[in-house]
């Protein structure tokens, strides 16, 4: 039974289940194993406070799921593109992030992800763990640890609080 | 359709591709020219890296496409139509396929180059003189970098 399990992960190689996801023209994908869950707009709450941590403008909105708020990042702001029309929401995996993507199309199963070249210096090379090639297409496949780091987690859920106990703040002002 | 540079003067080291932008050719060294490919599907996706406009896919390989014209011609660079394949070496040791694109057919010479004189852009290692015309021999990573 091990010797057939091996043989197994040995065929599969690097294979790996991607979901393919587009923001304005262009498609990504984002490793299947990353994603908790697909939801859409419906729950989404607009962030206010973020006005006042403009480096994290790319998180418009929350979601509660689950008994969890969830971050989400906006897949155009954080990818520096022109302001899209999301309608979906990836729910990352293990933690409290969510990406706000423009359409979802479809599961598919990668034979290898090539490296970026080293031509590419920029922001990219922390975006994306690589390239795949589905059917001729060059298609990102983007990091979801890149969204937001531990920093950025931490400084939003402390604004997160302020911004839910504001009366706390102000009896703390007063009695000072 | 694309055509290999693999002549016999390619193993001087005299031998050189010259390329044209617009009314202008440059040159590279012929040791570095892979091949000058026809127009080919580009792809693109979000990035930051400057002159970078995409990637081809070539034989398996991607190959970043750089737009050297916005640096060796500026506002004066005309539509590009083949592609220009050469290899680029990086400071870690790696190598590369790169795209350059360029606006015609590109021609094997050899002739010697003559050293840099006088104020030449950062990227121009020396000249050839190819009858009336003086043509810049181009550092391709130099000019990848955008400097002028």
């Amino acid at each position: 039974m091990r010797f057939f399990k091996k043989e197994q992960r040995k065929r599969r190689g690097n294979r790996e289940d991607v979901i393919l996801f587009a923001v304005g023209p262009h498609t990504f994908a984002i490793g299947a194993k990353a994603v908790e869950k697909i939801e859409n707009m419906e729950e989404l709450r607009p962030i206010q406070f973020v006005t006042a941590l403009p480096k994290l403008a790319k998180v418009k909105h929350s979601l509660d799921h689950t008994g969890k708020t969830y971050f989400v990042v906006d897949a155009s702001t954080h990818l520096l593109m022109p302001p899209s029309h999301p309608t979906r929401v990836l729910l990352l995996r293990g933690s409290s992030i969510a990406v706000a993507v423009d359409s979802i199309d479809r599961i598919v199963e990668i034979s290898a992800i090539h490296p970026l070249p080293h031509a590419f210096i920029g922001e990219e090379r922390g975006w994306y763990r690589g390239v795949a090639l589905i059917q001729d297409a060059v298609v990102p496949v983007v990091n979801s640890e890149s969204f937001l780091s531990a920093a950025d987690l931490k400084l939003l859920r402390a604004a997160f609080a302020k911004s839910l106990h504001p009366a706390k703040q102000m009896a703390g002002a007063v009695s000072a | 359709m694309s055509t290999p540079v693999t002549t016999p003067l390619r193993a001087s080291k005299d031998a050189y591709v010259l390329f044209p932008l617009g009314k202008k050719r440059f040159a590279l060294p012929a040791s570095t020219v892979t091949e000058l490919a026809r127009p080919d599907k580009m792809q693109n996706f979000p990035h930051t890296t400057p002159l970078l406009t995409g990637v081809l896919v070539r034989r398996g390989h991607i190959v970043p496409v750089c737009d050297v014209a916005q640096v060796l011609v500026r506002p004066d660079a005309p539509a590009r139509k083949f592609y220009l394949i050469a290899a680029r070496k990086f400071e870690s040791g790696a190598s590369e396929w790169t795209a350059l694109p360029v606006t015609g057919e590109c021609e094997l010479i050899n002739a010697p180059m003559l050293p840099r004189t006088g104020p030449l852009p950062y990227h121009v290692t020396g000249l050839l003189s190819i009858g009336n015309e003086i043509i810049e021999v181009v550092n391709l990573e130099k000019l990848a970098e955008g400097r002028s």
